[in-house]
């Protein structure tokens, strides 16, 4: 039984991608809050209707020659963009902010809180569905 | 895991920003400290800079030490003439360290620090609640 063909748990799957990839994006501002030049990233908001409609495949590197290289970094198939109205940027042309970078991590650590919580609940639906009732 | 890269990145902000401490104290430090002999250089204050770069190994953008290089701003003078550095006019060159500076650039080398230091605890409850659905 795969989990992914109910539509709950694709959209729980994707939701929980997505948090997951903000998670490593903020965090990687927040380690460049000192770096001169850097950009503050931030993840576009991703679209749940296509998800709906069809399991989603991350986009991956074709690799027809044995000397062709998939690339050691998982090709992200959500839109990063730079954050455009920062609050300050410094004079080595640093624009993140940290206050407003640990202030969006506390909150995209809430929403995969609620998402993982989503999660069990709708596994112990299917374990009560199979007379389970731990 | 994906969300350990989290750890990874923050790990390596920990480890540049205890550099940049390092550095500072060594500023601090060396404050005082000017040449022996009449025409010897005192101490000049180092400068730390860092940048952003792909490690493959980990597959994220880690932050890594760019430079350690020297400030060339001038160095300052006294006038202590029975000081063994002196020169003929009773100068003596002093460190072009200026305490102040140092002292609120360890601040925020401190803030920098805590902020990853959470993110490294924020990524450790993530990756608890999500193994706890595994549980039960």
């Amino acid at each position: 039984m795969d989990l992914s063909s109910i539509p709950m748990f694709n959209m729980l799957n994707h939701g929980l991608a997505w948090l997951t990839r903000n998670h490593e994006l903020l965090a990687e501002n927040i380690a460049n809050a000192n770096t001169p030049g850097f950009a503050a990233k931030k993840l576009a908001k991703t679209n749940f209707d296509p998800i709906l409609r069809a399991a989603s495949k991350p986009i991956r590197m074709m690799h027809t020659n044995g000397a062709h290289l998939t690339g050691t970094r998982s090709t992200s198939r959500f839109k990063e963009s730079t954050v455009r109205d920062t609050f300050e940027v410094s004079m080595t042309g640093n624009s993140v902010s940290l206050e407003e970078q640990s202030v969006e991590i506390a909150r995209n650590a809430m929403q995969y809180q609620l998402v993982t919580t989503l999660y069990g609940k709708n596994l112990s639906l299917i374990k009560t569905a199979l007379g389970n009732r731990n | 895991m994906e969300l350990m890269k989290a750890f990874n990145i923050a790990a390596s902000g920990l480890r540049v920003q205890s550099e940049r401490v390092r550095v500072i104290a060594e500023n601090v430090a060396n404050s005082g400290s000017t040449g022996t002999e009449p025409g010897d250089l005192p101490y000049r204050r180092k400068t730390i800079s860092f940048s952003s770069q792909l490690d493959k190994a980990v597959g994220a953008n880690l932050v890594k030490i760019d430079n350690i290089g020297v400030d060339r701003s001038p160095f300052g003078q006294r006038y202590d003439p029975n000081h063994p550095a002196a020169d003929a006019n009773g100068y003596i060159q002093t460190s072009n360290v200026n305490s102040l500076i140092e002292m609120m650039d360890m601040r925020e080398a401190q803030r920098s620090y805590e902020a990853n230091l959470s993110v490294i605890k924020m990524t450790r409850e993530l990756a608890a609640r999500t193994i706890e659905l595994l549980r039960g």
